[in-house]
């Protein structure tokens, strides 16, 4: 953080004495304290108002055209294709009882297997490289963490063998384990750094107490990571919810395709149904908008993980 | 294992005991703890070492060897590099792959940059500021699957796009976007810039509301504003943010829009959006080149390794100056 502030304090000074205007420890200007009193001139009054109303048309303007694709879906899953435009929940009603709900009960159990392989095994790891460092803790985690610039690709055409050796390709509990497995070096990387923001004073007074390890991170550390295991297992639910790649491969029988893959097949056939598809991808999308809705902030705090020190 | 496990705190409780300071029964109390933590720490760490070992680690290792064979997912003969060279460099369609590629990443600065001119406009805006984060950050939660269904009936020769156009006069331009080659694969460019458009937006804007506040007081005081605000307070100040958006950005360019590709054109027309990545998929589950796909998942983890070294560099740079 003091790096960064003095980083700019430099870049300014270097530019003032290059620009027309006064000096930095010029005395305050009137111009300035005109701005403050509100006694502005009437030019700098209009071009304000200008700028303000300008801001706020191209702001509604770029939010009307992220939401527009959205909105779209809504009234072609509610309306009739047959140039009426009329209400109808027809396309509703054929999605609910058509083949989806079964796909996304899969893609539920896929996604919850994940996200407690995710958040057991890394919380476990991620405790014990910060608080419980032991001889070649340090290079073990330096691997886990490099493995977050391993793609999927790099290993997905040698697991899908592997899966098929096995007799797993279908398997739904194993494919979960897999997407638990590919976010482990994630979320280790995050819930480590938690971890260690956190005074090893506590463990040792635990300890000295009489506490065990188990019993330190159960009952002192895993309660103080609950914000940390939300932003995480939020992150992993939309990644495995959303994902194609993985499904596609691993989870080809017809009764235990996820939501993408019906979807993503549905596009195919013949009988392609614009209000059905609309409709199929609306209720898709609808479990993550609500989790997205709930965690907006926790979302935005996981993809920021990297930026803090 | 289990003599390494020993060996440290027995070294550590020789030097105790040799220290005059130290009393006897602190210090071997003290090495019971830090052998109990040792203990602890390893059987902590197993569980995830094992999983990442089996499920990334060996595939991964298993995918380099197979790179380099005839590999037709039971048997493999060893060929050096000829997946590389005749499978991925000399291949008719390489050419126009790597393009798509570089096209995709090369648009990435430009969305980025007009992110953060929107996430100023934002950070400046008061009026409907919730309202605002919340719809641009909203795509994050829609998938590539939907996205890409979504878009391409948009951009279809009988979509709402070409009927817009016909309905303002420029009847003319409408096409079947996704029909052409070139068409195609701006269209591929533009969604997937729309996708973290908003993204971008939101992760620069909490960039920007959580820098120092003083800076920017102080700076408005000594009469900075306008563009000269923007480049030389706001930019400095977010650069940390700038770079995360363009790594993130362009690491999903580069490895994660499979999904957005196959739902909206399938590679084609052709190859003409067929990137490095889907390659991988086309060349292995469509033409059962299983170790050709191999030699691209390399390819793609060589890229995404100078990524990390960009960053990494860049990151050093910044904390140096």
């Amino acid at each position: 953080m003091t790096d960064r502030n003095s980083t700019i304090e430099t870049d300014t000074s270097n530019d003032v004495p290059l620009s027309a205007t006064p000096p930095r420890v010029a005395p305050p200007r009137s111009s300035s304290a005109a701005h403050r009193t509100g006694g502005r001139r009437v030019g700098d009054r209009i071009s304000a108002l200008f700028s303000t109303g300008l801001t706020r048309i191209v702001l509604v303007g770029l939010a009307a055209g992220t939401i527009a694709p959205l909105v779209f879906m809504v009234f072609k899953s509610l309306t009739k294709q047959d140039g009426t435009n009329a209400v109808t929940f027809d396309a509703w009603a054929a999605v609910l009882n058509g083949k989806l709900p079964q796909a996304g009960l899969i893609s539920l159990q896929v996604s919850v297997i994940a996200i407690l392989v995710i958040l057991s095994i890394a919380t476990l790891a991620a405790f014990g490289f910060a608080k419980l460092s032991f001889t070649g803790s340090q290079p073990i985690m330096a691997t886990i963490i490099v493995l977050m610039l391993v793609p999927g690709q790099t290993f997905i055409i040698t697991e899908y063998f592997n899966f098929s050796h096995l007799g797993l390709i279908g398997n739904i509990p194993a494919v979960g384990v897999l997407y638990g497995v590919t976010q482990i070096p994630f979320a280790t990387f995050i819930l480590t750094n938690f971890f260690r923001a956190i005074p090893d004073e506590l463990v040792e007074a635990a300890i000295i107490d009489g506490a065990s390890y188990p019993r330190v991170f159960w009952s002192i550390f895993l309660p103080l990571a609950r914000p940390a295991m939300v932003t995480v297992g939020v992150l992993a639910f939309i990644g495995v919810w959303n994902d194609l790649l993985i499904a596609l491969l691993f989870l080809p029988t017809p009764g235990s395709r996820t939501l993408s893959v019906v979807m993503a097949g549905a596009q195919d056939t013949r009988t392609f149904d614009v209000s059905q598809v609309m409709a199929g991808s609306l209720l898709s999308a609808i479990p993550c908008i609500i989790v997205y809705v709930i965690f907006q902030r926790q979302i935005a705090v996981g993809l920021t993980a990297g930026t803090g020190k | 294992m289990t003599v390494d496990l020993r060996r440290a705190p027995a070294e550590k409780a020789v030097a105790w005991r040799r220290s005059p300071a130290g009393p006897p029964r602190a210090s071997q109390k003290r090495q019971t703890v830090i052998r109990q933590r040792q203990y602890w720490g390893r059987l902590f760490v197993l569980p995830a070492v094992v999983l990442v070992s089996l499920l990334i680690i060996v595939p991964s290792i298993q995918g380099l060897y197979y790179s380099f064979t005839n590999w037709n997912g039971r048997s493999a003969t060893w060929v050096g590099l000829d997946n590389y060279i005749n499978g991925i460099f000399l291949s008719p369609d390489f050419a126009r792959i790597a393009l798509n590629s570089v096209c995709v990443v090369l648009s990435v600065p430009f969305g980025v940059a007009l992110s953060v001119i929107v996430a100023n406009l934002l950070a400046n805006n008061l009026w409907g500021r919730a309202w605002f984060r919340g719809i641009y950050f909203l795509p994050i939660a829609l998938s590539w699957v939907v996205i890409g269904i979504t878009f391409a009936y948009l951009l279809s020769g009988r979509g709402p796009i070409n009927g817009l156009l016909s309905s303002v006069g420029l009847g003319m331009f409408s096409q079947d976007w996704l029909g052409g080659e070139t068409s195609a694969l701006i269209s591929i460019i533009l969604v997937f810039n729309w996708s973290y458009f908003g993204i971008n937006v939101v992760l620069l804007f909490t960039g920007m509301t959580t820098a120092d506040a003083s800076i920017t007081e102080a700076a408005r005081l000594d009469g900075a504003h306008g563009v000269k605000m923007f480049f030389n307070i706001v930019i400095p100040q977010v650069r940390r943010y700038v770079e995360l958006c363009l790594i993130l950005t362009m690491a999903a360019a580069i490895t994660s829009i499979f999904a957005l590709i196959y739902t909206m054109t399938s590679g084609g027309p052709g190859v003409s959006t067929t990137t490095l990545e889907y390659a991988l998929y086309t060349r292995s589950f469509s033409l059962g080149h299983f170790s050709q796909g191999a030699a691209f998942g390399i390819l793609l983890f060589l890229i995404s390794l100078v990524f990390a070294v960009v960053r990494l560099r860049a990151g050093v740079k910044a904390d140096d100056d």
